[in-house]
């Protein structure tokens, strides 16, 4: 705790000094878009499994705190994210028992020069077993930390490329699998066209894909074909809404070596 | 008819009336997705849907919650007044200490919707709230080969029926920047609080703050929060105080970091550990986006 504050007191004071007036404290936007097709990216939304009676939540957000202009052309920016992912099960009259959930809180620094744009993150993930399950499956103490480098590129308003490598640095339980793993993933967005009251909206596709050697090798690939309302183009806030295909192993920690493959129907809010 | 019925029958026309008194005011502004909500919120509340952490000082326990607010279309007619509907979630959690590790205790959820309207120096919000509450996975336990639990949770408890579905409103009054009132009142669904004798709640709560001073092209200011809340089916009033400093990047931003020192006393605010006495002090931080 203690290296930890030493830590931040050095790093404000020293960005402060040497970046004086070209400085900007809890900016509007985050200079790294976040990356809509990853399900486990700080958002809110709710994704229903129709084929599984399940739903998924998630709450959470990226708080960028400073960003910084190095010289003309290159801007960097410092952010904290916190996020809950949950899944609910429906066993009818209208009860919805608590199946799992996972937890998420990190740092990241963030850099942009053009059309690219980098993401390195330190994340730690701690997932608990749902209190229906409590009599009837063991838990898994679930706890990782992990590096995470992503860097994008946007080719135009319309697509965009990203991937990067990560590395977990902790593991629990560590049953000796590889901790290097790849991330990557494409997002296709239509041309903005006019819908209701002045607002716009937009078509999109995305490609996410993880590819992890935990459990004997896993890939976990996320599609989803959505639609995303805006009040005005250039406004960062948004509501999308996408049918997604999953196919991969679980994302939810307490069943990371269990298969999972699902249609969905989301419904995300962008702050 | 009994008492919780009228009540719940004036608020559904409370509801109703506020929601379509835009349709008869003068030639108007509408936004969609705005930046920031028309009724503020309620820094010193412990479920107000925000973002932060808070280790407490006198215990080995950790609160963190993430949470927003999502104001899904403003309307401003001409006349000075706004209205607003919009759509909040958050996730609590309290974990406890053991050596490195951080056992999880309780995670509670909620979800809900608000139409706000504000008047001046006067604002008010009208809540529809789901909560629910889940014991966490650390009280699980082996015992002879099968799974048991410390605790029951309440899910599995058939004693205990629990829920905190319910319908609230707030009224605020903030004469200056420096000084806020507020107070509210809401009932728990009733349909599945049999046995419950008294379904309302109530709270007030006050914010003071003191004048900015700059930070460079910052703005700073010490704030304190009083937060009360008398639960009817507890019998119970629940206290926080929050002593701390907020950061803004201007003075009208609605952006924030909060530090603050604050004491809670009541019973606890996870459901789990509803009718638990709880008091402590915490070391918070928040994040107001």
């Amino acid at each position: 705790m203690k290296k930890t504050l030493i830590f931040l007191f050095c790093f404000l004071e020293l960005t402060h000094a040497a970046l004086a007036d070209r400085w900007d404290f809890l900016p509007n936007e985050p200079l790294f878009n976040p990356l809509i097709g990853d399900l486990r990216e700080p958002q809110y939304g709710i994704v229903a499994r129709p084929d599984q009676n399940n739903f998924d939540g998630a709450i959470g957000q990226s708080i960028e705190l400073i960003q910084w202009q190095s010289n003309e052309t290159t801007k960097w920016a410092w952010g904290i994210e916190g996020e809950c992912f949950l899944q609910l099960t429906s066993t009818g009259a209208a009860t919805y028992p608590l199946v799992v959930s996972d937890w998420y809180l990190g740092t990241y620094f963030s850099e942009k020069s053009g059309n690219f744009t980098n993401r390195l993150e330190y994340l730690h993930v701690s997932s608990h077993l749902g209190d229906s399950l409590i009599y009837t499956v063991e838990r898994i103490i679930y706890s990782r930390e992990s590096l995470r480098l992503t860097t994008s590129y946007d080719f135009s308003n319309n697509f965009r490329l990203y991937g990067g490598p990560c590395y977990w640095t902790h593991l629990s339980p560590d049953s000796g699998d590889p901790r290097l793993f790849f991330h990557a993933g494409a997002e296709i967005y239509t041309d903005y066209f006019r819908l209701f009251s002045g607002t716009h909206g937009r078509g999109y596709l995305t490609y996410d894909v993880k590819v992890l050697g935990e459990a004997g090798g896993v890939v976990d690939q996320t599609f989803e074909l959505g639609l995303q309302w805006r009040w005005k183009k250039d406004s960062h806030q948004s509501i999308r809404m996408a049918a997604i295909f999953y196919s991969g192993n679980s994302e939810y920690g307490q069943f990371y070596q269990n298969p999972d493959q699902f249609w969905g129907l989301g419904i995300f809010f962008d702050p | 008819m009994n008492s919780f019925l009228k009540v719940n029958r004036f608020l559904l026309l409370f509801i109703l009336c506020v929601s379509v008194s835009p349709l008869w005011a003068g030639p108007a502004d509408w936004s969609f997705l705005p930046s920031s909500t028309v009724f503020k919120p309620l820094i010193g509340d412990p479920r107000e849907p925000l973002t932060g952490v808070i280790p407490y000082l006198d215990q080995l326990c950790y609160e963190g919650q993430v949470g927003g607010t999502l104001e899904m279309v403003r309307y401003s007619p001409s006349d000075d007044t706004q209205y607003a509907w919009g759509l909040f979630a958050s996730a609590y959690i309290l974990l406890g200490e053991d050596g490195a590790t951080f056992p999880m205790l309780d995670g509670d959820f909620y979800i809900g919707t608000y139409f706000s309207g504000s008047f001046g120096d006067f604002s008010i919000r009208l809540e529809a709230l789901h909560e629910s509450t889940h014991l966490g996975d650390s009280f699980q336990t082996i015992q002879n080969g099968t799974l048991q639990s410390f605790q029951t949770p309440l899910f599995y408890n058939p004693t205990v029926t629990y829920t905190r579905e319910n319908a609230n409103v707030t009224f605020s009054f903030q004469p200056t920047d420096s000084f806020r009132l507020y107070a509210g009142a809401g009932c728990w669904d009733l349909p599945l609080i049999e046995g419950v004798s008294d379904p309302i709640f109530a709270s007030f709560g006050t914010e003071v703050y003191s004048p900015f001073w700059s930070i460079d092209n910052s703005a700073m200011r010490g704030y304190l929060t009083g937060s009360l809340q008398w639960k009817g089916d507890q019998n119970v009033l629940e206290t926080e105080v929050q002593l701390g400093l907020q950061w803004k990047t201007s003075k009208s931003s609605n952006r924030a970091i909060r530090m603050a020192i604050l004491y809670y006393t009541g019973d606890s605010q996870f459901g789990q550990f509803y009718n638990v006495p709880d008091s402590h002090w915490g070391l918070a931080t928040f994040f107001d986006f």
